[in-house]
């Protein structure tokens, strides 16, 4: 089963169900990719970062929860087309189960346009949730975790559900 | 039709044709001199707003509007515009309007290289944009979607800074050159109402631009203000057309002051065929003093036929950069779909087992050469040789290719249109929650909460779209090809048409067999 700590740089919180595609292409490519385009773009793409402080607030918001870990697996796995299950384990840093708190999952393919799957995950035990989602499409998949805590506090995962075959 | 009254300006409507700009509302509309800057204002707004969401909100595609606009809407709403009207979205171009705004302040010194006035360039560059497109998933990167609309604002501004006239637009915009050979499918055309008209028109304005004498007092503050914004040396008819006209307004214009441009892509209205190279840009309208351009119904291919000598092009069965062009957009086509189905992944994993290889880059470059140049060599170079030995044509097989090669383009269209509309239809409502969702990271809340529920169309009302996009191109290819046939061979037209219509044949089963296939959209292709 997967595990992270929260709090950790979101590019390094995505993990794969199939450890082969780790390291793929695709990311290395992107980011030398990234950093020449990062050079050339110049006065444009400082020009739209300046416009970006007073717009887009950098995505997602920080989130500090560093006291907790979450952890999940998927029924089958990897998984596959069709119905499957996802089961989530939330934790506190020492150990304690995180009870009451509201998950849902939401899956969507990489190309845009496509339709939507999305799931309430239901606590069957103490800080372990259970949901099944349908991903209707052979190919890749990103699988959000809504998380909000029972002290209000909200959270978001996701995993990349590469090659998602029948 | 012109009445044959002592007033030459006096026209009257051909009541076969449909004039857009002749309607009450949308012909006013167009024919204000405003109204290119007014279409092209929300489609920059759109296209910064979409760059900085692409650039600095989620990355996940089907939630950036950079993604979603990009690859679903704009591709989609592009090639149906283009089937339903004419090439509106070049005329709406927010590049354009960057470029005039940046025109006022830097004057461009040169003009394009003789040697690359043709359509090379855009062709690599289309090639390109389709290969980078699957090697880095640009469907699926919204950094990497805002990143190239980026770019292409760079693009404009480097060629059009550097260079006069529309440069970009006309040998180097792939998107443009992608318009042009669709364009020549729709039912609209920018055209000469009365070639009668033309003959006696001494200024030839539509080319050459609206000009005053500089030492004439422009009166109004309007006309002040255009005149000393576009001088003659930035706006006079462009060098690069064939029109010995525009050769001469060049030498005429440096004394004068433009106060209208005219076509920036050296089209004179009385010798322009077709929409091949035609922007819809509208200066030839705002240009003709006699109102004699509209904007015309005809029936959608029927430039693909024509033999005449066509302004700022020459002949279409000369220019095999062009003939690539359409090759390219035909075979582009397939491969591009061919990129979204599950063989593609057993193609690429048998191919980098044959190679050794476990870089995507060689691989796919190898399926590139096979769609792109193997394949069309093979149907379009057997079919150009069977012409010939079946004697339906005494033409030397490379001619012979180029010619045909045209009727394969209404062909290629009903691929792309059933390709994007499939996406168009099936996710016309994402932009709806996409929107909710980018408002609400700024805090815009009124928009309501993210409906992730609103798609489209299902998928069992969308395919047999699908399939009457691509039957309507087979069945556009056939006539084109058949009616090449008839001037080839008027005895024996069927001997140089079987050849056609069977690669014809071969590549809408093609089509139809891909549109099929189960989608699987991977942004690994090489991962197993």
């Amino acid at each position: 089963m997967p595990k992270m700590t929260f709090g950790r740089k979101r590019v390094l919180e995505r993990f794969k169900v199939s450890p082969r595609f780790t390291s793929s292409r695709r990311f290395r490519t992107s980011g030398n990719l990234k950093l020449f385009a990062n050079r050339s773009l110049g006065i444009l793409a400082s020009s739209l970062c300046l416009l970006a402080q007073f717009s887009f607030g950098c995505s997602k918001p920080n989130q500090k929860s560093s006291a907790l870990t979450f952890q999940y697996e998927s029924q089958p796995s990897p998984p596959h087309v069709g119905s499957n299950v996802f089961i989530v384990k939330l934790n506190a840093k020492d150990g304690t189960a995180l009870s009451g708190a509201h998950v849902s999952l939401e899956g969507n393919m990489s190309h845009p346009g496509m339709s939507q799957a999305i799931t309430d995950m239901e606590e069957v035990g103490a800080g372990t949730y259970r949901g099944s989602l349908n991903l209707s499409m052979r190919g890749d998949w990103i699988v959000e975790f809504h998380i909000a805590m029972a002290d209000g506090r909200k959270v978001e995962r996701e995993a990349e559900l590469r090659n998602v075959k029948k | 039709v012109v009445s044959a009254g002592a007033n030459p300006t006096v026209i009257l409507p051909n009541v076969d044709e449909v004039d857009l700009l002749r309607w009450p509302v949308v012909g006013g509309f167009l024919k204000w001199k405003h109204s290119r800057t007014l279409l092209q204002i929300p489609l920059l707004i759109v296209s910064v707003v979409m760059i900085l969401h692409g650039l600095l909100g989620t990355q996940i595609a089907p939630k950036n509007l950079a993604t979603v606009l990009t690859w679903v809407h704009f591709r989609g709403a592009l090639v149906l515009m283009l089937l339903a009207a004419g090439n509106f979205f070049c005329l709406a171009c927010p590049f354009m309007l960057v470029r005039n705004a940046a025109r006022k302040l830097f004057t461009p010194r040169w003009n394009w290289p003789q040697a690359l006035r043709n359509k090379w360039i855009s062709v690599g560059l289309l090639i390109a944009i389709l290969f980078v497109y699957e090697l880095f998933d640009l469907w699926s990167s919204p950094y990497w979607t805002a990143a190239l609309a980026a770019g292409y604002f760079v693009a404009v501004l480097l060629v059009d800074g550097l260079f006069k006239h529309a440069a970009f637009c006309k040998f180097v915009c792939p998107i443009g050159q992608f318009n042009f050979v669709a364009s020549t499918l729709s039912p609209l055309e920018v055209k000469v109402r009365s070639h009668a008209v033309c003959d006696r028109c001494a200024t030839k304005d539509c080319i050459r631009g609206r000009r005053a004498d500089a030492n004439v007092t422009v009166r109004t503050a309007d006309a002040h203000a255009n005149a000393t914004s576009v001088r003659a040396k930035t706006a006079s008819a462009p060098s690069y057309t064939t029109s010995a006209i525009a050769t001469h307004a060049l030498n005429a214009a440096q004394d004068f002051v433009i106060l209208q441009r005219g076509c920036e892509l050296a089209l004179f209205q009385p010798r322009k065929v077709g929409n091949m190279d035609c922007t819809f840009c509208l200066d030839c309208v705002h240009a003709c003093p006699h109102d004699n351009i509209g904007i015309s119904s005809r029936l959608p291919g029927t430039e693909l036929v024509s033999h005449s000598i066509r302004s700022g092009i020459g002949y279409f069965s000369k220019r095999t950069d062009i003939a690539v062009l359409v090759v390219v957009f035909c075979f582009g086509a397939l491969l591009n779909a061919f990129g979204m189905v599950s063989p593609v992944y057993v193609v690429e994993a048998w191919l980098g087992k044959l190679l050794h290889v476990n870089q995507e880059w060689p691989v796919l470059g190898l399926i590139f050469f096979a769609f792109l140049v193997i394949e069309p060599a093979i149907l379009l170079g057997g079919a150009a040789w069977l012409t010939r030995v079946l004697k339906g044509s005494t033409m030397a097989t490379m001619p012979l290719a180029v010619r045909y090669t045209y009727a394969l383009a209404p062909l290629g269209f009903g691929m792309w249109l059933a390709h994007y509309g499939f996406h168009f239809f099936t996710g016309l409502l994402t932009i709806v929650p996409v929107t909710q969702s980018a408002a609400a990271s700024v805090g815009i809340s009124w928009l309501g909460a993210p409906r992730w529920t609103w798609t489209g169309l299902a998928m069992r009302y969308v395919q047999p779209i699908e399939l009457g996009f691509l039957f309507l191109g087979f069945a556009g290819s056939l006539v084109i090809a058949h009616q090449l046939a008839e001037e080839d061979s008027a005895e024996h037209p069927m001997r140089a048409f079987l050849p056609w219509a069977a690669v014809a044949a071969l590549v809408c089963a093609a089509s139809v067999w891909l549109m099929f296939q189960p989608m699987e959209m991977r942004a690994t292709l090489m991962g197993g």
